[in-house]
C-alpha cells in the first residue's frame, strides 16, 4: 500500500503544483502546435458562435488525452506527476478506475471552460480554487473530491 | 445668441400599448439620408428659429438595446418606426411613444430604416450584424421576406440600404477588421460590395465587389497560419442614387490587408440597372489598416507599413451649386471634405477640417441646405492613437457648396467635466432644416444651430437617467452614430452608444415644440 507522505505534506504539496505547471504547459504547447498546424483558428468559420467553443474544447480534450490517457491508465500519472514523483490513486489505495479518472480530470476541465466562455476569463479562478483546495487539511484538490482519489509518492 | 440649456424634470406618464395601426398617408422621413441624394434635409420641419427655443422633452422610451443603439426612424403622419441592437423593430405612437406593433427580427438591427413602398404595400427594409436585410409589412409588422447577403462568414450590413424605384442598394461591409486581432487567424479575406436586391422579393439583382481580384496567399506567420489579400475596402454607409445619371455612389473603407488597392478610401460610381462600376476616385492611398495593429503584442496580422485607417464612414451627399449644377460632396475621416463632379468622379475642390483621425474627421455623415447653398461638416477629431498628433479642432462647419469656401464655424469643446467616457466632438451625423442644424455631440449634448451663423441657440443635455414610459431604467450618454430625426413638430434623438470606449445608453427621446404641458403655447 502505498504512503501518503504524512510526515512531509508540505513538500508533496508543492511537487503537485509543480506537476501540474508542467502539465498545463505541455498541453497548452501541444494544443498550440496543433491549432497551426491543423489550421483549427484559421478561417472565419471558426469564429463564428458556437464553433469557437467547439472547436477550442475539443483541442483541448483531444491534447489532453494525447498527452496523459496513457500514463493515467497505467501509472496514475501525467507527464508533469512522473517527472516530480507523485501517483493519483483512490482514496482506498486501489488504482483509479478509467471512469473516475475521467471524472477527475475532465470535471474541472470541462466546467472551467464552460464557464470562460460564459462569464470570460475571470472564470479562470475555478481553476484556481481547484487547485488551492490542496493546502486544506485533506490535502485533496476539488477533483480530488470529485473522483474519491489522492496523489501520494510514487514508488 | 445666447445658447438656451434645457433639462426636463419629469415626463408625462404614458400608455405603453396602442391598438391602432400605423398610418402611411404622409412619409415624414424617409431613412437615413431623408431621400436618395443623403441630403439629411428635412422639408417637413415646423421647428424654427423663431421656436426652437421652445423644443421640450416629450416622452423617453428605453430600447432593449445593447447600451449602443445603432438604428435611425422612419417616420410617418403617426408612427415613428425604430430599430434595436436586440433586433426588436418597433412602430411607436408618434404623439404618445406607445407600441403599435413590434417585429422580432432575432437579430442585432444594425442600419437605419427605410421606406419604400411597393404595389401599394409600404415596406420597413432594414440589415443586420449576422449580414440580412429585411422587409417588414410598415402596417401590419408582419415579415414580407429576409435574404442573406453574406458572401463571408463575417459580413455585416452597417449602411442602411437605400430603396429606389423597386431596388434596394444594400452596403456590405465586415466584421473581419477585428476577426485580424486573433493571430491565429488567416487575415483577410472579405472584400466590401455593393448590392442590388429586388425590394418586391428580396432576390439578387447584381452584386459588384469593391476589389476584383480574389485574395490569395500573400505571406505566413507563425509558420503555419497564411495571409490574404488583398481584403478589405468595406462599404459601411448607405449608398447614394443619381435618378438623373442612373449612377449609385458608395463611399468604401480601409484595405484590412496588402496589397492595398485603388478602390480603398475611395469615392465609387456604379450604374444602376447594372453594378458596373463607372468611375473611382481615391482619397487615401495604401491605407492597409485592421485592429490588429491597435495591439502592443500579437499583432501578427497587422499588414506591414499599415495605414492610417481613413475611411469613408459617411455617404455622399447628391447636392447642387449656385449655378444648378449637380455636385457630390464627400467627408472622409481624415477631416477632408470635397466636391466632386458626379459625371466624372473629378474633384472639383477640397478643403481639410480639423486633425482627422480613425473615428473622423467626418465620421458618420454630413447635411445640406441648397437655398443657402451649404454643405454643414461635423468634425469628431476624437484622441485615436499615435499617429494623429495635429490640434484637433471639433465642431461644426458651414461649407459653401459651390466652392468649398469656409462660410462659418462653430467649435465643439464639450461638456466633459465630471463625466467619465466623455469626449468632445461631433461623430454621429447631422440634420439640416430650413434655417437650423440639428447636431448631437460624444458630449450627450443636443445643439441646434442657427443655420446661417452658426450660432446654438438651444441646446438639451441627455447623459442621464430617463423615466421612461416603457417601464425600464433607461439612461443617456454619448451620441453617436444616426443623430437626430426631425418630423414636423417633432425631433427624436437616440442617446447611449457605447461602442469606441463611449458613454452607453439605450433612450429614444422625443421632444416637440408647441403647446406645453402646462397649457402654455411657445408658438
Amino acid at each position: 500500500m502505498s504512503k501518503v507522505w504524512a510526515n512531509d505534506s508540505s513538500r508533496l504539496r508543492w511537487r503537485r503544483l509543480a506537476a501540474t505547471a508542467i502539465d498545463a504547459l505541455l498541453l497548452s504547447v501541444t494544443a498550440l502546435l496543433i491549432m497551426l498546424v491543423t489550421g483549427l483558428m484559421e478561417t472565419a468559420d471558426a469564429y463564428v458562435w458556437p464553433q469557437p467553443l467547439v472547436r477550442m474544447t475539443a483541442l483541448i480534450v483531444i491534447c489532453y488525452l494525447i498527452l496523459n490517457a496513457h500514463g493515467l491508465l497505467t501509472r496514475g500519472q501525467t507527464p508533469g506527476k512522473r517527472m516530480l514523483g507523485v501517483r493519483i490513486e483512490h482514496v482506498t489505495g486501489v488504482p483509479l478506475s478509467s471512469a473516475l479518472h475521467v471524472v477527475r480530470t475532465l470535471g474541472v476541465v470541462l466546467l472551467t471552460i464552460v464557464a470562460i466562455f460564459i462569464a470570460g476569463g475571470g472564470a479562470l479562478i475555478l481553476f484556481a480554487v481547484d487547485v488551492l483546495f490542496v493546502f486544506g487539511a485533506r490535502e485533496r484538490c476539488l477533483h480530488d473530491y470529485l473522483a474519491a482519489s489522492r496523489v501520494v509518492k510514487a514508488d | 445668441m445666447t445658447a438656451v440649456v434645457l433639462t426636463a424634470s419629469s415626463v408625462l406618464a404614458h400608455t405603453t400599448e396602442c391598438t391602432q395601426q400605423p398610418g402611411f398617408r404622409q412619409l415624414l422621413h424617409s431613412g437615413w439620408g431623408n431621400g436618395v441624394e443623403n441630403k439629411r434635409f428635412q422639408v417637413h420641419s415646423d421647428i424654427n428659429l423663431s421656436n426652437v427655443r421652445h423644443l421640450q422633452l416629450e416622452w423617453v422610451f428605453a430600447l432593449d438595446d445593447d447600451m449602443s443603439p445603432h438604428s435611425y426612424p422612419v417616420i410617418t403622419e403617426d408612427t415613428v418606426f425604430i430599430g434595436t441592437s436586440v433586433g426588436n423593430l418597433y412602430a411607436l405612437e408618434r404623439e404618445s411613444g406607445c407600441t403599435r406593433w413590434q417585429f422580432g427580427a432575432g437579430e442585432p438591427i444594425r442600419t437605419g430604416i427605410t421606406h419604400g413602398r411597393l404595389g401599394g404595400r409600404d415596406l420597413l427594409f432594414f440589415g443586420t450584424f449576422q449580414g440580412n436585410v429585411f422587409a417588414v409589412d410598415g402596417v401590419t409588422g408582419q415579415l414580407v421576406w429576409k435574404q442573406d447577403v453574406k458572401d463571408h462568414p463575417y459580413v455585416m450590413v452597417t449602411g442602411t440600404p437605400t430603396y429606389h424605384d423597386g431596388e434596394l442598394f444594400v452596403p456590405i461591409s465586415s466584421g473581419e477588421v477585428a476577426l485580424a486581432i486573433s493571430p491565429f487567424y488567416g487575415c483577410c479575406k472579405f472584400r466590401g460590395s455593393l448590392v442590388s436586391l429586388d425590394a418586391a422579393t428580396g432576390a439578387t439583382n447584381w452584386r459588384t465587389h469593391i476589389i476584383r481580384e480574389q485574395p490569395k496567399v500573400i505571406g505566413r506567420h507563425f509558420i503555419f497560419v497564411e495571409e490574404w489579400g488583398p481584403s478589405g475596402a468595406p462599404v459601411w454607409s448607405s449608398p447614394t442614387v443619381d435618378t438623373e445619371r442612373g449612377l449609385v455612389y458608395v463611399g468604401t473603407g480601409e484595405n484590412y490587408t496588402h496589397p492595398a488597392t485603388a478602390t480603398s478610401d475611395a469615392i465609387i460610381a456604379f450604374y444602376t440597372n447594372t453594378g458596373e462600376i463607372v468611375w473611382t476616385q481615391q482619397y487615401t492611398r495604401g491605407d492597409a489598416f485592421n485592429m490588429a495593429c491597435g495591439l502592443p503584442y500579437f499583432n501578427a496580422n497587422c499588414p506591414d507599413d499599415s495605414g492610417p485607417d481613413l475611411d469613408f464612414g459617411a455617404p455622399p451627399v447628391l447636392s447642387i451649386t449656385s449655378t444648378g449644377n449637380a455636385i457630390l460632396l464627400a467627408g472622409q475621416k481624415s477631416g477632408g471634405v470635397y466636391g466632386i463632379d458626379p459625371a466624372s468622379g473629378q474633384r472639383i475642390w477640397e478643403t481639410q477640417y480639423g486633425r482627422g483621425g480613425m473615428l473622423g474627421g467626418v465620421h458618420w455623415g454630413m447635411a445640406v441646405n441648397e437655398r443657402l447653398g451649404l454643405l454643414f461638416a461635423p468634425i469628431s477629431d476624437v484622441p485615436t492613437g499615435p499617429g494623429f498628433t495635429d490640434e484637433a479642432d471639433p465642431g461644426l462647419h458651414a461649407l459653401d457648396i459651390t466652392t468649398g469656401e469656409a462660410r462659418w464655424s462653430a467649435p465643439n469643446s464639450g461638456n466633459c467635466e465630471g463625466r467619465e467616457k466623455c469626449r468632445s466632438g461631433l461623430s454621429a451625423a447631422i440634420t439640416a432644416t430650413d434655417d437650423l442644424v440639428f447636431a448631437s455631440a460624444l458630449d450627450g449634448y443636443v445643439h441646434a444651430y442657427d443655420a446661417e451663423t452658426g450660432d446654438i441657440v438651444w441646446s438639451y443635455d441627455t447623459w442621464r437617467e430617463f423615466d421612461a414610459l416603457n417601464g425600464v431604467t433607461a439612461r443617456g450618454g454619448s451620441i453617436d452614430v444616426h443623430g437626430p430625426a426631425i418630423a414636423g413638430k417633432w425631433m427624436y434623438v437616440q442617446s447611449g452608444y457605447g461602442s469606441f470606449g463611449q458613454q452607453g445608453g439605450n433612450v429614444l427621446l422625443a421632444f416637440k415644440v408647441g403647446p406645453v404641458h402646462n397649457g402654455e403655447s411657445h408658438e
